[in-house]
């Protein structure tokens, strides 16, 4: 939290009117030529002094800056992942490769805060499910329902990035960077991986990229239940050549630990050492302290019901 | 959205209580006031006009006025469209009322929108939300070409279940509305109940809404593919009965929606409170108690009698304007302008701009214009610093003129011109890491044109994903869930 003061040359009142408010010597109800107690010397003498300092405070308008997020991004991350039935695949025999994916994008989106992300996903056709977006929460809960649908199976890896390259092109951030998880080898779509590439190249535009699964056999889940061992075709070669072309880096992941190690590297390579102009909105904080000056006051107000005076006996009135 | 411009209007009421019983106190004792008090030199009438001045200044401050432009304007527009079948009933001067709405909405779309996000939902029998907000233009305009009324979602038009599942995907205190474009007619619910429920939860949420009405209000037939007559009657004026009650208002066609969602995000227009991006201002508040403080000291007693104009003078002017009224020093003013800049402060930057009498505070003038996005005036206030006359200013402010005026040219557009000042400070001062930083990545140099004939482009990448794209985005609509339930369509 950033405090900060609207008007901080108005604290400069402080020294006079303190002055001012020391040397006035109030006294409480009708002053009488008797000593009055301690207890009403101190409050006559501090609480108006208190009431101004507050009153000072509240003037100079203390507000603290809150940033808005997304309105200067750093790093804009396009997130493509693969959607096609091949996900479904359990590598290390427990969690699929949909599953470990959708929860280490979740860790990973968590660890930047900063940053705005879109998600697309894909199979024989991409699907931008999210434009580019800093409201976190709401593409985790995109995540967390998110389904392998696959009404038309494949895997367009090349319509995917270009999907994702023009959904980062208008992007101000300082850093575009496309994040492609696949299992499998280009075998849809009407754009080749490496045109994809090279146009994300000319855009400036990183991609990394993660092959996920093994090369051989993996186990799947049937429709009618059990498991089957199949093997999908990979090319791994490609991703390389795509994540070479655009100066990104070509990560493989044969397991959830190995995409966790993966997208950690991922997340270290995308920082920046470089100071941020953050936009922040100011949110007023004197209410506290007119609330504190208000209850102080309220003695001298009802003090004002002491200081009549009693009415003269009628000898002293009559003639 | 109260009418009062006071985030907390209620607390206006003790407020006043409290101010008239001070100065009913005040009043009473100055009738008969005791004889210590007159000794003393105690006023109870001025004393109970100043604490009343102090009551009322903390009130008023608690209770938070608002008004202003927005320091950092943004707004959030849902945007329901009605996807019934209804909406094919070709009643909009020779269109359907589906091809007027999606061609309203293309027009905004193809329309810079600054600040302004946008997020898509359908109404049918229920809400189907498309898109979540976000600025991507061309991404909403491909999705709506992938859409067709009937097609997704359940039959029907619900609006008191749609909208309030549509206000349910709306941030709570997030500045935004809801922007709904259909013919207005309810099949599955009577009307006054569907009104009733939408209204409840567009107020429960304060999100004001904003409609446009599509149809002629006569029965017209609905083009069915299977031979079934349906029969359509747009109503507008339930549609305006329902933007009314939740605070927005019923569009008229042809208004300019781009104008108008630039006002709401500016706060020229006004939001309900719990969304509105006008800053409270309680200081004027504590203004008016510290007069009120001011009056009750000099009527508690004698003190500092040769002082008391000298003190009221400068606390009159302490008030009148605070601080910025105050003959300071350029020197004084600079420093305030740059605290206030390292904090994110622009408002306060902005406030605090020394006159650009010299150098430096020139360039940081300059610095606060292009941080509040106001390009040409920086450019204006760098001329003297990135022209070629003599006398030349300082190497360090030269360099940082040039790339500051650099930068503000590549946003407005002129990267030659940025190339030339970027150049001219290579030229200048060789070697200079920024400038050719700036060069490289600023600048984006076009690819050398290949060597031999010329040949016409080859098809682009991205027409042949966006055609996989919008096959995808059609696929994915139409897997959406479609229960059984409305009346109109079965």
């Amino acid at each position: 939290m950033n405090a900060t003061l609207r008007f901080p040359l108005l604290l400069l009142l402080l020294l006079p009117g303190l002055w001012f408010t020391l040397r006035t010597s109030y006294r409480w109800g009708i002053p009488s030529s008797r000593p009055s107690g301690r207890a009403q010397r101190w409050s006559a003498r501090w609480l108006p002094a208190v009431i101004l300092a507050l009153l000072v405070l509240a003037a100079a308008g203390p507000e603290r800056r809150i940033p808005l997020k997304g309105r200067a991004p750093v790093v804009d991350f396009a997130l493509v992942l693969d959607g096609s039935s091949s996900m479904k695949a359990l590598d290390d025999g427990r969690e699929s490769r949909w599953n470990a994916a959708r929860r280490l994008i979740l860790r990973f989106i968590a660890g930047r805060p900063n940053d705005r992300f879109a998600l697309i996903q894909f199979s024989a056709h991409p699907v931008t499910l999210s434009p580019l977006t800093a409201d976190h929460a709401r593409l985790w809960t995109l995540l967390d329902h998110l389904q392998i649908e696959s009404p038309d199976d494949g895997t367009a890896i090349g319509s995917a990035l270009m999907t994702a390259v023009r959904r980062l092109q208008d992007s101000p951030a300082r850093s575009r960077v496309i994040l492609l998880l696949t299992d499998g080898a280009q075998n849809r779509g009407r754009v080749q991986p490496l045109e994809a590439a090279q146009e994300a190249r000319d855009r400036g535009i990183k991609v990394y990229t993660v092959a996920l699964g093994n090369a051989g056999e993996a186990l799947y889940p049937l429709d009618g239940g059990g498991f089957a061992w199949l093997k999908v075709a990979t090319d791994p070669d490609t991703l390389h050549r795509i994540a070479q072309a655009t100066g990104g880096e070509a990560f493989l992941a044969n397991d959830p630990v190995g995409l966790a190690r993966s997208l950690a590297a991922i997340s270290r390579l995308e920082t920046t050492a470089l100071p941020v102009d953050q936009p922040t909105e100011g949110r007023p904080m004197a209410r506290w302290v007119l609330l504190a000056a208000g209850l102080l006051a309220l003695p001298l107000a009802l003090d004002l019901g002491r200081k009549r005076g009693r009415r003269p006996p009628a000898w002293l009135t009559q003639p | 959205m109260t009418p009062l411009p006071f985030s907390h209007p209620l607390l206006l009421w003790p407020t006043a209580a409290l101010v008239l019983l001070t100065l009913a106190l005040g009043l009473r004792a100055q009738l008969a006031p005791g004889l210590g008090v007159r000794t003393v030199g105690q006023r109870p009438l001025l004393q109970g006009l100043g604490l009343a001045l102090v009551l009322l200044g903390a009130g008023l401050g608690l209770a938070e006025p608002r008004w202003g432009a927005a320091s950092a304007p943004r707004l959030t527009v849902h945007v329901v469209l009605d996807g019934s079948r209804s909406m094919l009933v070709p009643d909009c001067a020779g269109v359907s009322r589906w091809r007027a709405a999606t061609d309203t909405l293309g027009r905004l779309w193809s329309r810079p929108n600054p600040e302004v996000r946008f997020s898509l939902q359908l109404l049918t029998g229920d809400a189907v939300p498309v898109l979540p907000p976000g600025e991507d233009q061309p991404l909403l305009r491909d999705t709506l070409k992938v859409m067709e009324p009937g097609a997704i979602g359940s039959p029907g038009s619900a609006f008191g279940y749609a909208l309030a599942q549509a206000v349910a995907m709306a941030e709570p205190r997030d500045p935004a509305i809801l922007l709904l474009l259909s013919d207005g007619e309810e099949t599955v619910q009577p009307r006054a109940e569907a009104a009733q429920r939408a209204v409840a939860a567009l107020r429960a949420a304060q999100l004001p809404l904003y409609a446009i009405a599509y149809g002629q209000p006569v029965a017209q037939p609905v083009p069915a593919p299977n031979g079934t007559e349906l029969i359509s009657t747009a109503q507008p004026e339930f549609l305006e009965d329902l933007a009314r009650r939740s605070g927005g208002r019923l569009l008229r066609p042809g208004e300019d929606l781009a104008a108008l969602l630039q006002s709401l995000a500016r706060g020229r227009e006004p939001m309900p409170l719990a969304r509105s991006l006008s800053p409270a201002h309680p200081e004027w508040g504590a203004w008016l108690a510290l007069a009120g403080l001011a009056l009750w000291l000099l009527a508690a007693g004698k003190p500092m009698r040769s002082w008391r104009p000298v003190l009221g003078l400068a606390l009159g002017l302490g008030l009148a304007h605070p601080a910025r009224a105050l003959p300071l020093p350029a020197s004084v003013q600079a420093w305030a302008a740059q605290t206030a800049l390292a904090r994110g402060n622009l408002e306060a930057a902005r406030r605090w701009r020394p006159a650009p009498d010299q150098p430096s505070h020139r360039l940081l003038a300059a610095q606060i214009e292009l941080r509040a996005r106001a390009f040409q005036p920086a450019l204006d206030l760098l001329a003297p610093l990135t022209g070629q006359g003599a006398p030349r200013p300082r190497a360090g402010e030269r360099a940082a003129a040039l790339l500051m005026a650099a930068r503000a040219l590549v946003e407005l557009n002129q990267p030659e011109a940025a190339r030339t000042m970027l150049q001219r400070l290579l030229l200048e001062q060789p070697g200079q890491p920024e400038a050719t930083h700036d060069l490289q990545t600023l600048l984006k140099d076009p690819l050398p044109p290949p060597p031999g004939p010329q040949r016409p482009p080859p098809p682009r990448p991205d027409q042949g994903a966006r055609q996989d794209e919008l096959e995808g985005l059609r696929q994915h609509l139409q897997g959406k869930p479609r229960p059984l339930g409305g009346v109109k369509d079965l």
